[in-house]
């Protein structure tokens, strides 16, 4: 008996539920996961924009305060200027009041155009600045120092309009970084308004600097500030102040983006980008708003990784989260399947019963209405079924034995009423006979027979019965019976003896089974051989030193079937040495595997073939042959062999 | 063994090609029978491509011409030659079926 294979049991349906739920889970939970990680980022840049864009803001609006108010004062003193001529005393005064005026104003000057104060004098530029706590009054203007022609004179004059400088290293002064207010002032001559010279204020940047250091964004995110010309004003790596530009970074890092994103800034415009820090030296996030009057830029950058730190932390905390989940999922999912699956398993324990042929068991109850229940039903009703048709199965085998025991019984009657025993007339040497038949499966209804009729005479036959199984064994044991009562009863010759067994057997023959048969009657004292036929095959006869052929027989209709014919006999003469064989069709009709007929011309050379004539011999031969062309293929007709060979009368001597 | 019927007037045409063994034979028996069920009671058996006839099928010709005849019906046979014609010979059956030489010969006049 089988028993289920080990391999079915390796995964359990549990433990494959269990895994099937948690891939379905895990794509629902990924995808949750991973749109809420997207839509986290969006919103954590969006707030960092916003956060930069309100520090920026007020950053931008400290320094521009403080701007605004150093911008007032020269253009309150281009003002006064204008208003009237100036004494050289009260110039220099007035100079160091704006200083004592505004702390925040470092130094100031009022530089006329070449002798616009004074005819005589190419240069013309008082010059206050602070030294610790005074106020220091000096002149500007010399050959080497021809102020007109400098930058922070010529562009506001150009331009006719007031500007801040680019910020510049003050070597002379307290060693800041300084930048300068330039004002144009301008006298009415002649009804025109006539450009007279410059007022500047310098002022320190260092608090500025202080303002945008004290700026921090996250952890290590900073904000510079960066001039006109891109040149960091302020930077938390000092040496960057004043000597390189963020056009040298981009230049040092061969980055186009950084340099784009610099001659946004330098344009004055606002954004919020992503680039690669060239200072931090990772991707870093950059919001950038200008300063207004000086045409500056602020920047407050920050590295993404600390942007998203929160965000990643949170998403690994999800995960680990999500990840227990999981595994208590799992073990849930394990247990309750395992439930469900109790009886599913008690149900192969007891259908493994079954297999074993145990089919009385019973079935483990099963109350759900479930599946399962189902399952448990039709299993049930599978056990029933099963033990019926094993019960019509062992019927049916017990009906096919009965026909096999009828078929065995036919083949026993049929057998039962040939002569067996062989040499079956050892006394008689005028002659020798042997005789075999092999019964088909459905045994076919052959028969021969021999009797001595007196001292002289053998009665001998072959028959073969148009039907199979026990009508046809029973057919022959009636033909034969009738042929040796009525050939017994003596005075009739082989027509006569076909006759009368014709007339009994069509009598009340309703099956229309008929009969083949052949008979002789043989004088072996004379060698005067008598004989009818009934539609059987003609025998062979082989004359001694001769090729055997067919004995030419008279015509007779097979018996059995239309009453009062008439057969006739006809005779021939036997001499030492001849044989006859009888043989029915089921030798010449003996098919091969390809249901090629062994044929007569197969049985003629066989029967040439034998050079012994004794009838054993002859006969074996011919089944040796018959069974060789056959091949094992099942026959369906019984196959009968029947010789006779004449000794003649003198070897009764020997 | 292959049976292929046709009608030709009244009668039923019947053509037996191949090899006629028991279960030939059957089969045979069971088509002249459904044809005499339906009212069919002349009948020209062809034999012009039969190659072999058991005893059995002898026993099957003979069975149905009997029980058509008993019907008042008629059996004719056609084309019989070769090995056909020799088992015919040697059983006698030439002698008690009527045999004609081919199918317009065997038609009912």
């Amino acid at each position: 008996m089988k028993t289920a294979p080990s391999q079915f049991r390796r995964t359990s349906l549990a433990v494959k539920l269990g895994l099937m739920v948690l891939a379905g889970t895990s794509v629902v939970f990924a995808a949750a996961f991973l749109y809420n990680h997207a839509l986290s980022r969006r919103s954590i840049l969006s707030n960092a924009e916003t956060n930069a864009r309100h520090l920026a803001g007020a950053t931008v609006s400290r320094i521009e305060a403080v701007l605004n108010g150093v911008e007032n004062i020269p253009c309150y003193m281009a003002l006064c200027l204008e208003q009237r001529d100036w004494e050289r005393a009260d110039l220099i005064a007035f100079i160091r009041n704006a200083l004592v005026a505004d702390p925040d104003i470092f130094g100031s000057a009022v530089a006329f155009e070449p002798y616009a104060f004074n005819p005589q004098s190419l240069y013309f530029a008082p010059y206050c600045c602070r030294q610790g706590a005074d106020i220091r009054q000096t002149w500007l203007g010399s050959d080497q120092y021809q102020y007109f022609n400098l930058d922070w004179y010529i562009l506001p004059k150009e331009l006719n309009r007031p500007m801040w400088s680019e910020p510049y290293f003050d070597e002379g002064g307290g060693k800041v970084i300084m930048t300068t207010y330039s004002v144009p002032f301008y006298r009415m001559v002649n009804g025109r308004r006539q450009f007279q010279g410059i007022v500047t204020a310098d002022i320190a940047l260092d608090w500025l600097v202080k303002i945008v250091s004290a700026v921090s964004f996250l952890k290590t995110g900073y904000a510079c500030l960066i001039s006109q010309n891109g040149m960091f004003v302020t930077h938390p790596d000092k040496r960057l102040i004043m000597r390189q530009s963020i056009f040298d970074l981009a230049e040092g890092a061969a980055d186009a983006h950084l340099r784009q994103v610099g001659q946004a800034m330098v344009r004055g415009d606002t954004g919020f980008v992503r680039l690669q820090s060239p200072t931090l030296g990772k991707p870093s996030w950059l919001y950038y708003a200008p300063l207004k009057s000086p045409g500056w830029s602020l920047g407050v950058l920050f590295p993404e990784d600390e942007l998203f730190a929160d965000a990643q932390r949170m998403g690994r905390n999800i995960l680990l989260i999500g990840l227990v989940g999981f595994v208590i999922l799992f073990l849930i999912i394990v247990l309750i399947s395992a439930a469900v699956t109790r009886p599913i398993r008690a149900l192969a324990r007891t259908t493994a019963e079954i297999a074993l042929g145990n089919l009385d068991i019973k079935l483990p109850l099963v109350k759900s209405r479930d599946e399962v229940g189902e399952l448990s039903y039709a299993f049930d009703n599978m056990r029933v079924a099963l033990k019926e048709y094993i019960a019509g199965l062992t019927e049916a085998t017990v009906a096919r034995e009965r026909l096999e025991s009828e078929l065995k019984i036919a083949r026993t009657i049929q057998m039962s009423f040939l002569p067996k025993h062989f040499p079956p007339f050892p006394e008689q040497a005028e002659f020798d006979l042997y005789a075999r038949l092999e019964p088909a499966k459905q045994v076919g209804g052959d028969l021969y027979d021999f009797f001595l009729l007196d001292d002289q005479h053998l009665f001998f036959s072959i028959g073969d019965v148009a039907d199979k199984g026990v009508p046809a064994a029973l057919f022959m044991a009636v033909t034969k019976t009738l042929m040796k009562g009525i050939a017994l009863q003596g005075g009739l010759d082989p027509a006569g003896i076909m006759e009368h067994v014709n007339q009994e057997l069509c009598k009340e023959n309703d099956t229309n089974m008929f009969v083949t048969v052949f008979c002789g009657v043989l004088n072996f004292c004379t060698g005067k051989l008598v004989y009818s036929n009934a539609g059987h095959n003609p025998p062979l006869i082989r004359r001694a030193g001769s090729q055997p052929e067919e004995l030419p027989v008279p015509k007779g209709i097979v018996l059995g079937t239309i009453e009062a014919v008439r057969y006739s006999t006809a005779s021939l003469i036997l001499h030492a040495g001849d044989t006859l064989v009888l043989y029915t069709d089921g030798v010449t009709e003996a098919c091969n595997p390809s249901q090629d007929l062994y044929s007569m011309e197969r049985l003629r050379e066989t029967a040439a073939g034998v050079s012994d004539q004794e009838p054993k011999t002859v006969v074996d031969a011919i089944f040796q042959s018959v069974n060789a062309y056959a091949a094992g293929a099942p026959q369906s007709d019984d196959i009968t062999v029947l010789a006779l060979h004449y000794h003649g009368e003198s070897s009764s001597d020997r | 063994m292959n049976i292929s019927t046709s009608k030709i007037d009244q009668a039923v045409v019947m053509e037996l090609a191949g090899r006629m063994d028991v279960i030939a034979a059957m089969e045979y028996e069971k088509a002249i029978m459904a044809c005499l069920q339906r009212g069919d009671l002349k009948f020209v058996v062809d034999l012009n491509a039969l190659d072999y006839v058991s005893s059995a099928g002898l026993r099957s010709l003979l069975t149905t011409a009997k029980k058509v005849k008993e019907s008042k019906g008629m059996v004719n046979f056609c084309n019989v030659k070769g090995v056909v014609k020799e088992v015919f010979a040697m059983s006698g059956f030439d002698t008690i079926l009527p045999i004609f030489k081919s199918v317009k010969d065997a038609l009912p006049s």
